[in-house]
C-alpha cells in the first residue's frame, strides 16, 4: 500500500478542534513533552484527558500526536507492526478526521508513526516522530509498588532491583525470560520501560536519528528519547542481551532479519512464520517481483 | 609467702563496700560488706574465709565487677597493650575497658556453667583462648589442642566434647568452667567453690591446677569451702570478719 | 581500647508523638564489634529509638554519628538520602521482628540475598548466585532451596534469610528489632545462637531491641533498660541482670520466671 492506497483523505469535521484536543491542552502537552526530552528516559506526569477511545487504545499515544501534529505532516499507525489492524485503522480514521492530514503505511514517508508493540523494520531517519503508545510507564511497579518509593529509587537512579527480577529469569528459566516491555537504560542515567515492544526491537531505540516520544494515558505520564540518545538494554555480564532468533525466514518474503509472527494456518498444526511489520513484508516482495 | 619488697600488688581494694537496696520490697537495704581493703600480689593464693552470708561471693563478684561497688575501689593492673601495668579501678571503669579486663586479666569462674545452647564443651573450653584471634584456622587449631588436654586432665570423656554441656551433671558441668578458666593464663584468677560438686580425684587435680598457675604467677582469689582444699592451695587466709558492716544507724 | 573512637554516637535523641515524648534525651556511644540490648517493656520507646538511630525515621532532636569508612564520623541525618541508602544497604543491616517486612516475599531466596549485591552494581548472575549460595549455608539453611521463595518457608527459615540478606555485604552495624519473637521457642534457640555465632564471628556490632531479658544474657555485652521514653539503666549485661540499681529494672529482673 502507498499512500494513494489508503483510503482518500477526508474532508476535517470542523465541529472539532484541529486534532481533536484544545489548543491549551495541547501546550500543556508539548510542555511535558518538552520536559521529557530534556531529560531522556524520565517520566514526566501531565493532565491526560478524556479521549474518545477507551483506555487501552492508546490514549497516551493519541494525544501525544495530537499535540505534535501539523497539517504537512504525514501520518503512520501500527499496531503489532501491521497498518490494517483494528487499532491502527481506528487511529488512523480518528486523526484523517480530526485533521485531514496524509496518511501512508510506508515507514519512509511518514513523519508521524504512532505505534503499538513494534519499531519498523526500516530504519527511521532524522526528522521523523516515533509516538509509541505505553500501557504501563513504571519498569519498577511490579517489584515496588509504592509510587513513592519508585521516584525516589528514579531519583537515586537505584536501579538495583530491576536486576532482581532479571535474576529471577535466569534462576527459573536459565536464562532472562523477559520477551517485551525489556528495560533499558536511557543515556546511562534513567530506567525506562520500552512499553511492550519485543526485545527484538530494544537495539533499534539505541542511537536512532528520530525522536521517540512515549504516551501513558491512564498512568498520566510522557516520556522521550531524544534522537541520538544512548539505549542500553540491562543484562547480567554472564548473561548478556539476546533478541529472538527465528529458524525459519518469513513464508511471504523470505526475510530472515525481522520479527517474526506465528500463524495457525489450520485446525491440524499447519502454522508458518510472517514478518509482523507488514510495509517491510510488502516492501521485500516487490524488490522480489522486479 | 610474703612478696618481695618493691613487688607491687596485683590487685588492690579499698574502702570498698557493697549495700544492695531493694526498691520494691519497701526500699529495705542490706549492706553485705563494708571497709573491705587488701592488696594482692603475683602468685599468691587468697583464701577468703567466713561463714556463708559474710559477702565472699560478693567480693568476688566486686572484683569482677560483676556488682556494683557502692563505695570503694578496686584497682587491678591490666595491660591495655598502650601501657603495662596501668591500673584499672573496676568500680569506675566504663564497660569497654571491663570487658578487655575480662577478656585478659581476669577470669572467673562461678559455682555455675552459663550455657550456651549447642555449642560443643570443646569450643566451650576453647573460647577465652580465641578472643580476638578472629577466624583463624592455626589458632582454633591450637585452642582445641589445648583445651583438650584439659578436658583429658578433668577426665570429661571424649565422647563428651563435641556436646552442648547443658545437659551433663552438675560435676561435668562445673569441670567445663574449670577448664575453660584454666585454659590459659590469667594474672587474676577468681574461683567460686571450685571443688564443690567434684569427686576426690577431680578435686586433685583442681588442686594441682591451682598450683601450677599459681607458680606461674597467677594471683588466686578463691573461696574454698572444703578445709582439706584451702590448706593444699591458700597462701593466705582473708579473713571476711573483718569486712561485716557494723550496726548502722538508719 | 577505650581511647578508639566509637562506631556510633547517639546524642540527645528526642521523639515526640504528639505531645507525648516517646523517645526522652536518650545519648550513648557503641563500640566496634560490641553488642548493645536496649530492653523495656512494649510502649517504652525502644523500637522509635532504634528507627531513630537506623535513619528510619528523623527525631524531632538529637544527632546521630557514625564512624564511615572513609570520612571519619559523620551525622547519619546530615547525609543526603543516596549516601545514606548506600550506608543502609553496605555497612548497616536491619532485621525485622517480621521476616516479611525484611524480605521480598514473591522473589526467591537467592535473589533476596542477592540483591543488595546487585544494588551496589554487580552484574555477573554466577558470582551473585555463588555468594547467596554461600550465605545460606552460614545461616544454616539448606542452599538447595536457593530458588525457592520465603513465602515456603517457615519463621524461623525467613528470619535466617532476612539476616542472610542483610550481612552479605560484610555490615559492621546491624539493627535488630526483637529478631526471635514470634518464633517457636525451641527454634529461638537456635536463631539466638546463630546470631551470636555471626556477631562474635564477624566482629559485628549490633543494637538488639528486646524484651526477652534471655535475649540480652545471651547476645549482648552490654545493655540498655529504657522506660516511659528514657533510659533508666546502663551497664554490662550481666551488670544490669545480676545487679540491677533502677527501682523498675530490679522489677523488670525479678519478673522473671526461671525455668
Amino acid at each position: 500500500m502507498k499512500v494513494s492506497d489508503l483510503p482518500p483523505p477526508v474532508e476535517r469535521d470542523a465541529n472539532f478542534n484541529f486534532a481533536y484536543l484544545d489548543e491549551r491542552t495541547k501546550r500543556m502537552i508539548r510542555r511535558a513533552i518538552l520536559k521529557a526530552v530534556a531529560i531522556p528516559g524520565y517520566q514526566v506526569p501531565f493532565g491526560s484527558r478524556e479521549m474518545p477511545l477507551p483506555y487501552g487504545w492508546g490514549t497516551g499515544g493519541i494525544q501525544v500526536t495530537a499535540s505534535i501534529i501539523g497539517p504537512d505532516d504525514v501520518l503512520k499507525v501500527i499496531d503489532q507492526g501491521a497498518d490494517d489492524t483494528v487499532n491502527a485503522v481506528n487511529i488512523r480514521r480518528f486523526f484523517q478526521r480530526t485533521t485531514a492530514v496524509a496518511v501512508t503505511s510506508v515507514t519512509t514517508e511518514a513523519t508521524i508513526i504512532q505505534t503499538r508493540h513494534r519499531i519498523p523494520e526500516t530504519p527511521l531517519h532524522d526528522g521523523q516522530v516515533m509516538v509509541y503508545q505505553v500501557p504501563l510507564p513504571e519498569p519498577l511497579q511490579k517489584l515496588e509498588p509504592r509510587e513513592a518509593e519508585t521516584r525516589v529509587m528514579h531519583g537515586l537512579a537505584d536501579y538495583g532491583l530491576m536486576h532482581v527480577k532479571l535474576y529471577e529469569d535466569i534462576a527459573r528459566f536459565g536464562h532472562i525470560a523477559t520477551t517485551y516491555d525489556y528495560p533499558v537504560m536511557v543515556d546511562g542515567r534513567f530506567l525506562m520501560a520500552p512499553s511492550p515492544i519485543p526485545k527484538f526491537d530494544n537495539p533499534k531505540m539505541h542511537m536512532n536519528p528520530a525522536l521517540q516520544l512515549f504516551g501513558a494515558g491512564r498512568e498520566k505520564r510522557i516520556y522521550a528519547i531524544p534522537p541520538w540518545t544512548s539505549v542500553e538494554s540491562l543484562a547480567f555480564d554472564d548473561h548478556p542481551f539476546e533478541v529472538q532468533r527465528w529458524s525459519e525466514p518469513c513464508a511471504l518474503c523470505g526475510a530472515t532479519d525481522s520479527f517474526l509472527d506465528e500463524v495457525i494456518t489450520d485446525d491440524r498444526g499447519g502454522h508458518m512464520f510472517v514478518c509482523s511489520d507488514t510495509d517491510h513484508c510488502r516492501l521485500n516482495r516487490q524488490d522480489d517481483d522486479r | 609467702m610474703m612478696p618481695g619488697v618493691g613487688v607491687k600488688p596485683v590487685l588492690r581494694a579499698s574502702g570498698l563496700s557493697k549495700r544492695f537496696v531493694l526498691h520494691n520490697q519497701g526500699g529495705v537495704e542490706l549492706p553485705v560488706l563494708e571497709g573491705v581493703a587488701f592488696e594482692a600480689f603475683p602468685g599468691e593464693c587468697i583464701a577468703l574465709d567466713g561463714p556463708s552470708g559474710a559477702g565472699k561471693s560478693t567480693l568476688l563478684k566486686l572484683i569482677y565487677a560483676n556488682y556494683r561497688a557502692s563505695t570503694g575501689s578496686v584497682h587491678v593492673r591490666h595491660d591495655d597493650g598502650v601501657q603495662a601495668g596501668a591500673e584499672v579501678d573496676m568500680t569506675r571503669a566504663s564497660a569497654q575497658t571491663l570487658l578487655a579486663v575480662r577478656r585478659s586479666t581476669i577470669g572467673y569462674v562461678s559455682q555455675f556453667l552459663r550455657t550456651v545452647p549447642r555449642v560443643g564443651s570443646l569450643d566451650v573450653v576453647a573460647e577465652p583462648l580465641l578472643a580476638g584471634t578472629g577466624a583463624d584456622p592455626e589458632a582454633l587449631r591450637d585452642a582445641h589442642r589445648q583445651a583438650q588436654d584439659l578436658l583429658l586432665r578433668l577426665r570429661i570423656p571424649q565422647r563428651l566434647w563435641h556436646v552442648a554441656p547443658a545437659t551433663f551433671s552438675g560435676g561435668e558441668q562445673q569441670r567445663i568452667n574449670l577448664a575453660r578458666s584454666f585454659v590459659r593464663d590469667w594474672p587474676v584468677l577468681l574461683l567460686d567453690e571450685p571443688t564443690a560438686s567434684l569427686d576426690a580425684s577431680n578435686s586433685a587435680t583442681v588442686v594441682a591446677l591451682i598450683n601450677e598457675v599459681r607458680k606461674r604467677g597467677t594471683t588466686v582469689i578463691g573461696i574454698f569451702h572444703d578445709a582439706h582444699i584451702r590448706e593444699q592451695v591458700a597462701t593466705r587466709v582473708l579473713d571476711m570478719g573483718c569486712f561485716q558492716p557494723g550496726p548502722r544507724s538508719r | 581500647m577505650t581511647d578508639n573512637p566509637p562506631l556510633l554516637r547517639v546524642q540527645g535523641v528526642t521523639m515526640h508523638y504528639g505531645a507525648r515524648r516517646a523517645v526522652d534525651d536518650v545519648s550513648f556511644d557503641l563500640w566496634p564489634g560490641e553488642v548493645l540490648a536496649v530492653v523495656g517493656e512494649s510502649g517504652s520507646g525502644k523500637t522509635t529509638l532504634l528507627n531513630a538511630v537506623a535513619a528510619r525515621v528523623k527525631p524531632d532532636a538529637g544527632r546521630v554519628g557514625f564512624m564511615t569508612r572513609h570520612d571519619g564520623m559523620v551525622d547519619v541525618y546530615s547525609m543526603s538520602e543516596a549516601q545514606r541508602r548506600l550506608l543502609a544497604r553496605t555497612d548497616w543491616g536491619y532485621v525485622h521482628q517480621d521476616a516479611v517486612q525484611g524480605l521480598r516475599m514473591n522473589v526467591s531466596a537467592g535473589a533476596n540475598v542477592g540483591e543488595r549485591l546487585m544494588a551496589l552494581g554487580e552484574r555477573h548472575y554466577g558470582r551473585i548466585r555463588t555468594e547467596a549460595a554461600n550465605w545460606l549455608q552460614r545461616v544454616e539453611m539448606d542452599a538447595g532451596r536457593i530458588d525457592d521463595t520465603p513465602a515456603t518457608f517457615s519463621g524461623g527459615m525467613r528470619q535466617r534469610l532476612q539476616i542472610a540478606r542483610n550481612l552479605v555485604t560484610r555490615p559492621r552495624l546491624v539493627f535488630m528489632d526483637e529478631p526471635t519473637s514470634g518464633l517457636d521457642v525451641s527454634v529461638q534457640a537456635k536463631l539466638l545462637d546463630l546470631l551470636r555465632t555471626l556477631t562474635r564471628g564477624l566482629s559485628l556490632a549490633a543494637i538488639v531491641v528486646t524484651h526477652d531479658l534471655a535475649v540480652a544474657r545471651l547476645l549482648a555485652h552490654r545493655m540498655m533498660v529504657m522506660k516511659e521514653g528514657r533510659v533508666v539503666e546502663t551497664g554490662l549485661t550481666d551488670q544490669v541482670l545480676d545487679d540491677p540499681q533502677h527501682p523498675y529494672t530490679q522489677l523488670l529482673v525479678s519478673s522473671v520466671l526461671q525455668p
